[in-house]
């Protein structure tokens, strides 16, 4: 993992002292909230509807155990005893007082962690595939290209009034695992023909009012040109991108307005005027930051040990979670482990202290130390032996995060809708879990098999509700909780934006529709036929029919 | 007219604060100022800009609520769940100290 050096460390700490400075000048008058606002944003603290909200980044996604522990510390001394996972592999804390949010960012520079650019019109959290590092089917680790980014992209005097916010996704395998075509800029690390390592560069994608799935820029950047190819892509955007209309001021808008062939031109001639300059990262220092990802020692195992073997055959419980909840590992005799933070009834991507502080544990005895935090709102244990599976599983059952529903459809993106979030019109998370009781039968679940169904509360689409298989967007309609279906949407390599399916239903039907459209799809699905694969078969129609066939 | 209350957050917690008679800021609802008429909301607007000043309160607006003779409730759902808490966390805010004034949500 990479560690703070002492530049970094002291760039934190002025950071934390210059915000306490402002909080202090805040309470007594020095500054107005018109003033302070900004101020605060930048550090990740918003104004919600019952308190204020800290988000702090977890650079793509990857947390120690002690910086876990840090985590549930700060949730059981300053919060309400939980955090809340987001998709962008960030943790919110929903109850912190203006006055401690100072202490708190203290207490996270001592771990390496902080909250800069979790808000404002710059660059975000870099994210990346939550695998990096343990799968097989990656290249290489893109973790190391997310935290070139990340220190070329912290404080960027060019970048930090942009004309809004910037999403930066890696990944370094062909299944995607981060949502990449659904980013301002996704960049998936390839080989050329040639066998040179490089980037394919996807821009423009987004979610909210206006979904697109990213264009196609470049099929290969030599990866030693990449931060000279994100400025100039970053400086055209700052130059052209629309500062009239908030709604408008995307980069994915001006991709879309431009036309994709201007766009690329525009790009590739500012790259061609700066690539030659001192931009880019030389090979040294790309081989310093490559070295804390450098892959841990692997012992030398082989697969399926003896333990797996009898507690597969002793628990179905465990095998059951086995199969839905775990990944092949680049290496032989350990796995990839998925902590499902999706209970039944529970709220997707909450987990309390004393679950952080066990799988904290679990993380320091049983992977390497290592926690991975995924876009879909769950935790991963990126290198586990397979023969300590057994009592990984004991572990989650007793914290209550042993769900065998990875990829199902009690697997909910949520986001946190009306019951927290100032902008929603509409509630989220109480449909998330009403869904997840409906289909509490694990064995209908899995009889159901993959299916992803995503909830936002408003059209700003934190929920993803556009690329779940099934969407789900919350409207007020005449100050009532309203619920609109989406279908055929999906995040992967084969990206594409959900179609509403017709009239909204209310709060107390929703449920019901969701598993009237679940139930024509094991109407007419074929053999082994997924749910998004019946879907593209048959397209929108047959849904439709059936669903409003009592209504009509 | 609608009956309506200033509500704002508090700044030091950012917690949901209502103006009460007495000119101080309040987390139940119950006990807010009610406005009958126009001039009695901007005389409580006035009072939220000088609590605004003083850094007491961010963000003051009014809101409709309806009144009986046992609760006040607001008319907006949003404006429901600010005075009583997170409906999935019902031990938080408001509805954690007190009973509910009304049914809640409609019997949602």
């Amino acid at each position: 993992m990479y560690r703070y050096d002492e530049f970094d460390r002291a760039f934190v700490k002025d950071r934390v002292n210059q915000l306490r400075d402002q909080v202090s000048r805040r309470l007594s008058g020095g500054l107005t909230e018109d003033e302070f606002k900004p101020l605060r944003l930048q550090n990740g603290v918003y104004l919600q509807l019952h308190a204020y909200m800290l988000r702090v980044a977890i650079p793509y996604g990857t947390l120690s155990s002690r910086q876990m522990h840090k985590l549930a510390h700060i949730a059981r001394t300053y919060d309400k005893d939980y955090g809340h996972f987001t998709t962008r592999q960030n943790i919110q804390y929903n109850w912190p007082t203006l006055q401690d949010i100072p202490t708190i960012l203290d207490e996270l520079a001592e771990v390496d962690m902080h909250a800069i650019q979790t808000s404002g019109n710059c660059i975000r959290n870099v994210t990346a595939d939550q695998y990096a590092g343990a799968t097989a089917d990656e290249i290489e680790d893109p973790r190391v290209w997310a935290e070139i980014v990340r220190q070329w992209s912290t404080l960027h005097p060019e970048f930090a009034f942009l004309p809004r916010k910037f999403k930066i996704a890696v990944t370094a395998a062909p299944n995607d695992r981060a949502a990449i075509r659904f980013h301002d800029i996704g960049l998936a690390i390839v080989k050329n023909d040639a066998g040179d390592v490089g980037f394919e560069v996807h821009v423009g994608g987004g979610l909210g009012r206006t979904p697109m799935v990213a264009r196609k820029i470049r099929d290969f950047l030599p990866r030693h040109q990449l931060l000279s190819y994100l400025e100039a892509t970053l400086r055209v955007y700052n130059m052209l991108g629309r500062r009239d209309n908030k709604y408008k001021a995307r980069i994915k808008i001006l991709v879309h307005e431009t036309g994709v062939e201007e766009f690329t031109r525009l790009v590739e001639a500012e790259w061609s005027a700066v690539k030659e300059g001192t931009i880019d990262l030389p090979a040294d220092e790309m081989e310093r930051i490559a070295a804390y990802f450098a892959p841990p020692a692997f012992d030398a195992l082989s697969n399926d040990p003896q333990e797996l073997f009898a507690a597969r055959v002793a628990d179905p419980a465990f095998a059951a979670w086995e199969k839905a909840n775990t990944f092949t590992h680049r290496a032989t005799g350990y796995a990839i482990v998925n902590i499902s933070l999706k209970p039944t009834g529970g709220i997707p991507g909450d987990a309390t202290s004393a679950q952080m502080d066990a799988i904290a544990d679990l993380a320091e005895k049983y992977s390497l130390d290592e926690i991975r935090v995924t876009h879909e709102q769950n935790l991963t244990l990126p290198h586990v032996r397979q023969a300590d599976l057994p009592t990984v599983f004991n572990v989650l059952v007793s914290i209550g995060f042993a769900d065998a529903n990875i990829g199902l459809i009690s697997d909910i993106i949520c986001c946190p809708g009306l019951d927290y979030c100032s902008l929603a019109n509409a509630r989220s998370i109480p449909v998330s879990q009403r869904i997840t009781e409906r289909f509490a039968d694990m064995k209908r679940q899995h009889d159901v098999g993959d299916l992803k169904l995503k909830i936002s509360g408003c059209i700003n689409a934190c929920g993803h509700h556009h690329v779940g298989h099934i969407g789900i967007l919350g409207v007020d309609r005449r100050g009532e909780e309203y619920y609109q279906i989406t279908l055929g949407g999906s995040a992967d390599e084969n990206a594409s934006i959900g179609k509403i399916i017709g009239p909204a239903f209310s709060s107390d039907s929703i449920v019901d529709a969701v598993e009237k459209v679940v139930d024509i799809y094991i109407g007419i699905r074929q053999d082994n036929e997924s749910f998004l694969d019946t879907y593209r078969r048959v397209g929108l129609a047959p849904f439709k029919e059936k669903l409003y066939a009592d209504a009509a | 007219m609608q009956n309506q209350v200033v509500t704002a957050n508090r700044l030091l917690d950012g917690s949901v604060v209502y103006l009460a008679a007495d000119g101080s800021w309040t987390n139940s609802i119950r006990i807010a100022n009610i406005a009958q008429e126009d001039a009695a909301v901007q005389g409580m607007l006035k009072s939220a800009a000088d609590a605004e000043a003083s850094q007491e309160i961010v963000g003051a607006y009014a809101i409709d609520v309806s009144v009986d003779t046992s609760s006040v409730t607001p008319t907006k759902y949003k404006e429901l769940i600010r005075a009583k808490g997170p409906t999935t966390h019902t031990n938080f805010g408001m509805q954690a100290l007190e009973d509910p004034t009304t049914a809640y949500m409609n019997g949602v």
